[in-house]
Parts: structure tokens; C-alpha cells; sequence
């Protein structure tokens, strides 16, 4: 579904060229949910970015669906695969309700059915017609997520990228919206590109995923491996070792 | 010579457009010098809880009783307030992006810091604030020292910050969210240091956090906040034992690496935990 | 009892607007007006300066309705009588009111500030929205033209165009709103630099939004509440470069009751007779003042760090 063959993607030029990402090469089959941790800055985000057509520079080859994305972004790739932001509270327009949020895709992809649609949608992410009019101020952080994967979802794309989808939520909050993640995936048949720092979080949505230090992929593993200990790159063992709070020494 | 916190029946509230809204409400603790873990999620009051502790705002405070190494909290003039805040009760603030000056370089703040309290010239300021740098994991701290703020990333700001508040060796340290910036590598370094100040000096050391797993790790006692009210209280070791629906559904809530499950138990908010106590 | 029947629908009114659950998009837009409009009739000095500029539209609706006399007609018999219950304002040197013209002012004054503000704002909205959105060459050449219309002062480049293309008001209002508009262009530059960054952006860009409609649809509507702020500050401005090149004959023509032309007319009788040039000038300051309290009070209402 997605393929990256020795993907670079830097910020700046000349002289304050910096590579974020260099020599990653990944596939996702369809249906799979893959992936991707590390600390901030090794790049996690950036590779989703460059899957998304939202990163300028960058070197190698990005397939989604088969197709090359080439330097532009393409309006054909917007049925193909959609994306959630980390922060709910900026990823909301502040002046513009549920309903034009959500209507906006359509008009921008031409479709009809406006009203069903948007309906459907936000059936779909389990919130009621109550919510239609409101403001992003007037909803919880959970509600804005809930809004954000509506809209994502909308145009009926088969991939989403998720940049650290939970992290700025509750505990109670974010099992909802994993939960709401994993239900919808099984209906829609959807393929999930996870960013997250939060091993468990991946452990708990993914079935093999890729570590990364420094731009590139240091580690890729399934699940399992992670979950019975079983992992080869150093830097791998010590996220692990960390996660799940503070170990004493002596 | 321990260094008792007490709070008795606090209350904090804020007049809003719609009324006044309750952000603490009847919350009553005691601490030694160890670390308090204060636990909830967003909107639970442990940040405002935070802040009224020293007195200060958003929000009017209301409390029967709140002394400090048997000194009275409620009745300190403003003036005593201030000395006290930061020389024995130190916090650090959830954002470094406010807790720092913007227009003063980041080793500056922190000798001014540890010159507030205490006679020591410039020189050995500075070798005590680089040590200082270097325990919190900043691999350069003649650099760090020589920044302005707008030029360290989220982390290091950070990390400067908590420098800067434990230079002054506080005899209590209010942590509110200290690592939330932190990847794990470096979180572990900070905690540690936070950790021997405590097993080292006998600071108190009160830490908020919404993260269960860390505050059962890094604490001796947690309290579980919930809509302003304190719901429950025990030992860190004991966390997997404890009896309030509300921290037990948080504790089912979080994805857990040894375990698969397809779906996560969802937390049912009952509104009897927010009545008040006859 | 009947008061009682309205305080309830006022009641029913209010919670209809603040319902959290809004039922249509028109009562969720009323809610948000409601509660902007709430925070700004709150402050009695943004009440004042919207009671001024409402005056002002009134008088310029209402003028002639207002006062009998006429503005224009001479009658040298009663030439600069002093304030009395006939002329409240006292009349000029051919006889004139002084308050039927300054309300016929009003006219001229409304007219020239809503032409700058038509002409000017948009124009800078666009300028700055696009640039601060594309960036980079767009972006330099853009504001390197706002550069150069920045560095000219405002009243001198008025009086230039004004000389070069003859004295009237619609020649002030062009050279007004030329000088006007870099500001603005500036601060929606500004704006939308921080909007771009939003994830709601990408997420238009990522459901296959052209840049036109992003700016149109996303980035203006956050950019206008700063800029009705800025232009209304600026009306005050505008209002005293108007004024002043009426003064100096540039503006409206005579016998056109134009304020700052009412002032030139009364400078000759400023000692015996004082009225002639103090009432326009009283009209003025009032004016700007008006726009400048409305100006102050809609920055607290739209000032969105607020919300």
C-alpha cells in the first residue's frame, strides 16, 4: 500500500541543509497497521509528512497505492490516504464549525450528499448531530480528535497517517479514541501508518513497526518480538527498558 | 528537623462569564519530606493545587489551614511570601516558555537564581549552575549557559528550568509535569537527579503528573486527583491494589505492552464522585 | 405580569444563543456573535465610541431631515451670529448654519472614511494573506512593494496626488487609500506567517485545496478580525488627513460643508468671532475620538487570544 525505497528528506539548503530523514526504505501491505517510534527530532513524523505530500525536499521514491508521488502534491492521492495531527487544539480551523469542517473535502473533491456525508462521518467516530454546529472551543480534546479522524475519513481514503494521535490526550480519553481507531479500521478496511513515542501505544495498535535514531531505522520488528523481549539494536532495548516508568538503581 | 506540608480544606475557584467554577475543592494532605505523587487527568485541579500552594494565582484560594515547616502559609505577608518562593519552596512550572526570561540568557537566570539565595560570588555560581546542567544530561553546558531561551528546543528549555529551581537547594520542590518534554533517555537522567536531591539533601518533592506508570515508579505516595477532589490516597507500591473505581479504570485504560487486547476498557465516569461528602 | 412574560423570553432568547448544542449553523454563528458582542458592550468607553460613529451615521443619513436650513444657501444679513436658539451653532461668514453644514458633513466625512476603508482594506488583506501564504519570491516582491508605499508619509503623498490630479474629494480618497493599505498588508502578512503553520492547513492541503482556496476559505477569516481592529483605529487617521487637506483647499471643494474646509473658512474670525472654526473642529475631535474608543473596545471583544 505505501512503499518508501531510500527515502531523504532534508529542511533548509546550502549550507543549513539538514537531513531529517535518510536512506529509509519500508513497506505497508494493505490492511496493516505499521509503526513507527522514536524520540523527537529522529524523524518519525518527518517520513509521514513526505508520505503525505506536505514535505518540499526530498530524494528517493514514495509509492501509495502503487502510484509514484512525484515533487507536486496531486489531488488523486486525497481519496487515497488522509492524516490525523498530534495536537487536536491546532489542528481544528477556530472560526469554522464541525459541519464546515467536514463539509470542506467534499466541496473540494466535487461530491455530493453533503448533509448525509458529513451525517455519516461523524456517526462513524461516535459522536451524535449534537455536535454538528459547534465550535472546536465548545469540544473536549477527545471530541477535536474524534473531528479530526471524521474529517480524514471523509473522502473514504484507504490509508491514514497517524502523527502521535493520542499523545496530547487523557489515559480515559486516549482509549477511546484507540478503540474508535481500531473499530473503524475494521470496518473501513484501512491500512494505519502510526507515528507514536508511546511503545505501548504501538504494541497496542500495530503488528510490526520500525524504530528510529537519527533519521534512519535502526530497528523493524514485530510486535511480538517487543512484547517477549526480543530485540536486536541497542537503542531498541533501551526504550524498552525505559517504558513503563522509573527503575531505581541498587 | 522534617519540614512538614499541611493543607487543610482547600478551595480554589475562578469567576468566569458563567459563574464561578470550583477548580479544587476540599482538597486536605500532609507530607514529609518524600515525593508526593499527585496524579489526574486534565481538568483535575492538580495544577491549580500546584499553584495555590505558593499562593499564587489564577483563582482565589480559600483554606483552613496551610503551614510550612511550621510556618503559617495563609497568614505570611506578600513580601515574606516571595522570599520564601523559590528559596524553600521551589516550582516548576508546566511550560518553560513562560518560567523563562526571554531577553536574559538562560546561565544568567540560573547564577541570579542561586545568588538569591545564598552570598556566593558569580564565579562559583556559574560552576555550581554547569555542574548542575550537566547532571540534568546537557551535554554542553558552557553553551546552554551562554543561550538565550528562544535558541534550546522544548526539552532543554526544560531541563534549564529545573536547573534553575533546585540551584537555590529548596527544601521543597513543586514539580508540576516536570518531564512531559522529555524523551525517555533524558527523562530518566532528570528524574534521578530530582531522586537523590531527596534521598540526599531531604527535599520534599511533590510530583504531578498524569503518567500512572511513572508516578508508581518514582513515588513513595500518590494521590489521585479527580474533578478538584482528592479521591484517593496510597502507597506507590500498592497502586495495583488500589480501590477507587476511578484510578482503577485509569489503570485499565492505559494499552500495556505484555498484554494484547483488542479493544481497551472505557472509563465510566460516575457523578457520585464529585458530590460532596455529607 | 407582562414583564415578567419578557424577562422569560429574553431568557429563552439568551439560552438559545449560548446553547451548547447549536441546531443550525445560523444559531451557532448568531451564539458567537452574541458572545462577542456581550464582551464588547460590557466596556462603557467601546459603548461610547460606537454611540459616536453610530451619531455620525445618522447625522449623515438624517441631515437634512435634521436641520431646516440649508447648507449651501447664502444670507449675508445674518453672516457669523453666535451660537443663539435659532443657529444652536451660530452661522459662518455668508450667513450659513454652522450645524446644518456640520451635519451635511457628516455626509462627506462618512463618505471619504467607508471609500478608504473599501479601497484599502481588501486590497492589504489580499496582498498580505498571499504573501505571507506562498512566501518566498512572492512573498519578497510583495513586501518590497508595501515597502515602498510604507516609506512615503502619508499626508505628504496625499497632497502630491492631490496636486498632480487636481483638488476634490475622490482624488483625497485615492491618495488616502493608497498610503492606506501597506499597514494592513503588513499585519495579515503577519497573521497568516503563524496560520500556515496550523495542522488545519495541512489538512486542506492534504484533501487536494488549491492555495486560492485556502487563503480564501482558511487563512482570511482569521485574518480579518486584526485588520477591522487596525482599520478602525486608522479611521481616526483618515478622518484628520481628510480634514486637513480640506483645510488647505485640497478636499472638498467649497461651498461643500467639508469640516476641515469649515475650519480654513473660520480662521480669519478665530479671535472675535470663535464658533466659526471651533464648532467643525469640535466635530472632528469627537469623530476620531469615536472611532478611536470603538477601535480600542473591538481589539478586547476580537482579541482572539481570549477566546
Amino acid at each position: 500500500m505505501i512503499e518508501l525505497k531510500d527515502l531523504e528528506v532534508w529542511y533548509g539548503r546550502g549550507a543549513d541543509r539538514r537531513a531529517a530523514v535518510q536512506g529509509v526504505t519500508l513497506r505497508l501491505e494493505a490492511g496493516e497497521s505499521y509503526g513507527l517510534v522514536g524520540e523527537s527530532g529522529s524523524g518519525k513524523s518527518t517520513i509521514l509528512c513526505a508520505v503525505a505530500g506536505l514535505a518540499r525536499d526530498w530524494r528517493g521514491e514514495i509509492r501509495v497505492g502503487g502510484r509514484a508521488r512525484g515533487r507536486g502534491r496531486k489531488s488523486v492521492f486525497a481519496r487515497q490516504l488522509q492524516m490525523v495531527f498530534q495536537d487536536p487544539y491546532g489542528s481544528l480551523h477556530p472560526r469554522h464549525t464541525v459541519e464546515t469542517t467536514l463539509a470542506e473535502p467534499l466541496h473540494i473533491q466535487r461530491l455530493g450528499g453533503v448533509t448525509e456525508r458529513v451525517g455519516a462521518a461523524l456517526d462513524a467516530v461516535g459522536l451524535s448531530g449534537a455536535f454538528r454546529y459547534r465550535y472546536p472551543h465548545q469540544l473536549s480534546g477527545g471530541q477535536r480528535q474524534r473531528v479530526a479522524i471524521a474529517r480524514a475519513l471523509i473522502l473514504k481514503p484507504k490509508i491514514l497517517l497517524l502523527d502521535e494521535p493520542t499523545s496530547a490526550l487523557d489515559v480515559s480519553v486516549q482509549a477511546e479514541v484507540l478503540n474508535l481507531l481500531v473499530r473503524l479500521k475494521e470496518e473501513f478496511r484501512l491500512t494505519y501508518l502510526f507515528v507514536s513515542h508511546d511503545l505501548g501505544v504501538v504494541a497496542h495498535m500495530c503488528e510490526r513497526f520500525a524504530v528510529m535514531q537519527e533519521g534512519r531505522i535502526v530497528e523493524e520488528t514485530e510486535v511480538g518480538n517487543l512484547r517477549r523481549g526480543a530485540l536486536s539494536h541497542p537503542f531498541t532495548r533501551e526504550l524498552r527498558q525505559a517504558y513503563g516508568g522509573y527503575r531505581r538503581h541498587g | 528537623m522534617s519540614a512538614p506540608l499541611r493543607v487543610e480544606d482547600m478551595n480554589v475557584s475562578f469567576e468566569g462569564p458563567l459563574g464561578a467554577t470550583r477548580a479544587v475543592r476540599g482538597v486536605s494532605f500532609a507530607m514529609n519530606r518524600e515525593r508526593l505523587g499527585i496524579v489526574g487527568e486534565s481538568g483535575s485541579g492538580k495544577s491549580t493545587l500546584a499553584r495555590a500552594l505558593l499562593r499564587l494565582g489564577p483563582g482565589r484560594v480559600d483554606c483552613r489551614a496551610m503551614t510550612f515547616d511550621g510556618i503559617d502559609l495563609l497568614d505570611l505577608s506578600a513580601s515574606a511570601m516571595r522570599a520564601l518562593r523559590g528559596r524553600r519552596i521551589a516550582m516548576i512550572p508546566q511550560d518553560p516558555a513562560i518560567a523563562l526570561n526571554p531577553v536574559m540568557t538562560v546561565g544568567r537566570q540560573i547564577v541570579e537564581a542561586c545568588r538569591a539565595s545564598e552570598r556566593v560570588a558569580w564565579r562559583g555560581a556559574k560552576e555550581k549552575a554547569e555542574a548542575l546542567l550537566e547532571r540534568v544530561g546537557i551535554r554542553d553546558p558552557e553553551r546552554i549557559f551562554r543561550a538565550y531561551p528562544h535558541e534550546l528546543s522544548g526539552g532543554m528549555a526544560q531541563r534549564a528550568m529545573i536547573a534553575m529551581m533546585v540551584i537555590a537547594g529548596p527544601d521543597l520542590l513543586i514539580a508540576d509535569e516536570p518531564t512531559s518534554a522529555l524523551d525517555l533517555s533524558v527523562r530518566h537522567r532528570v528524574l534521578t537527579m530530582l531522586d537523590e536531591l531527596v534521598t540526599e539533601r531531604g527535599m520534599g518533592l511533590i510530583f504531578i503528573s498524569h503518567d500512572l506508570d511513572l508516578i508508581a515508579s518514582f513515588c513513595d505516595r500518590i494521590i489521585v486527583m479527580y474533578g478538584g477532589r482528592i479521591l484517593e490516597t496510597c502507597a506507590a507500591g500498592e497502586l495495583d491494589r488500589a480501590t477507587h473505581p476511578y484510578t482503577r479504570g485509569l489503570l485499565a485504560a492505559r494499552p500495556r505492552l505484555e498484554e494484547p487486547r483488542r479493544l481497551l476498557p472505557a472509563l465510566e465516569r460516575d457523578p457520585a464522585w464529585l458530590e460532596d461528602a455529607p | 405580569m407582562a414583564e415578567v412574560a419578557i424577562k422569560s423570553q429574553d431568557f429563552r432568547l439568551k439560552a438559545w444563543l449560548l446553547d451548547d448544542s447549536p441546531g443550525s449553523a445560523l444559531q451557532a454563528r448568531l451564539g458567537r456573535f452574541y458572545l462577542g458582542w456581550r464582551a464588547f458592550a460590557r466596556n462603557p468607553l467601546a459603548m461610547t465610541g460606537l454611540a459616536i460613529v453610530l451619531a455620525l451615521v445618522i447625522a449623515a443619513i438624517f441631515a437634512p431631515w435634521l436641520s431646516e436650513a440649508s447648507p449651501l444657501e447664502q444670507a449675508l444679513e445674518r453672516r457669523l451670529e453666535p451660537p443663539s436658539a435659532a443657529h444652536w451653532l451660530g452661522t459662518d461668514p455668508f450667513g450659513r448654519d454652522i450645524l446644518s453644514r456640520i451635519l451635511h458633513g457628516a455626509r462627506i466625512t462618512l463618505y471619504i472614511v467607508l471609500l478608504v476603508t473599501l479601497l484599502s482594506a481588501p486590497f492589504g488583506l489580499v496582498v498580505g494573506c498571499v504573501a505571507g501564504y506562498f512566501g518566498g519570491w512572492v512573498d519578497r516582491a510583495l513586501m518590497r512593494l508595501t515597502d515602498v508605499f510604507l516609506a512615503f508619509p502619508k499626508l505628504i503623498l496625499a497632497l502630491a496626488l492631490v496636486a498632480a490630479l487636481g483638488p476634490g474629494v475622490e482624488n483625497a480618497v485615492a491618495a488616502i487609500a493608497l498610503t492606506a493599505w501597506p499597514p494592513y498588508a503588513r499585519i495579515a502578512r503577519a497573521e497568516t506567517l503563524v496560520i500556515r503553520e496550523s495542522g488545519y492547513i495541512d489538512a486542506a492541503r492534504l484533501q487536494g485545496a488549491s492555495g486560492a482556496r485556502i487563503i480564501w476559505k482558511q487563512v482570511m477569516p482569521l485574518c480579518t478580525s486584526s485588520l477591522i481592529v487596525r482599520v478602525t483605529l486608522d479611521m481616526a487617521g483618515v478622518i484628520l488627513i481628510a480634514a486637513g487637506l480640506g483645510f488647505l483647499g485640497l478636499g472638498a471643494q467649497p461651498p461643500e460643508p467639508e469640516w476641515g474646509a469649515m475650519i480654513a473658512e473660520g480662521r480669519r474670525f478665530i479671535i472675535d468671532q470663535w464658533w466659526v472654526a471651533t464648532m467643525p473642529g469640535i466635530a472632528i475631535l469627537i469623530v476620531s475620538l469615536g472611532f478611536n474608543l470603538l477601535g480600542d473596545g473591538l481589539r478586547d471583544a476580537l482579541d482572539p487570544r481570549q477566546r
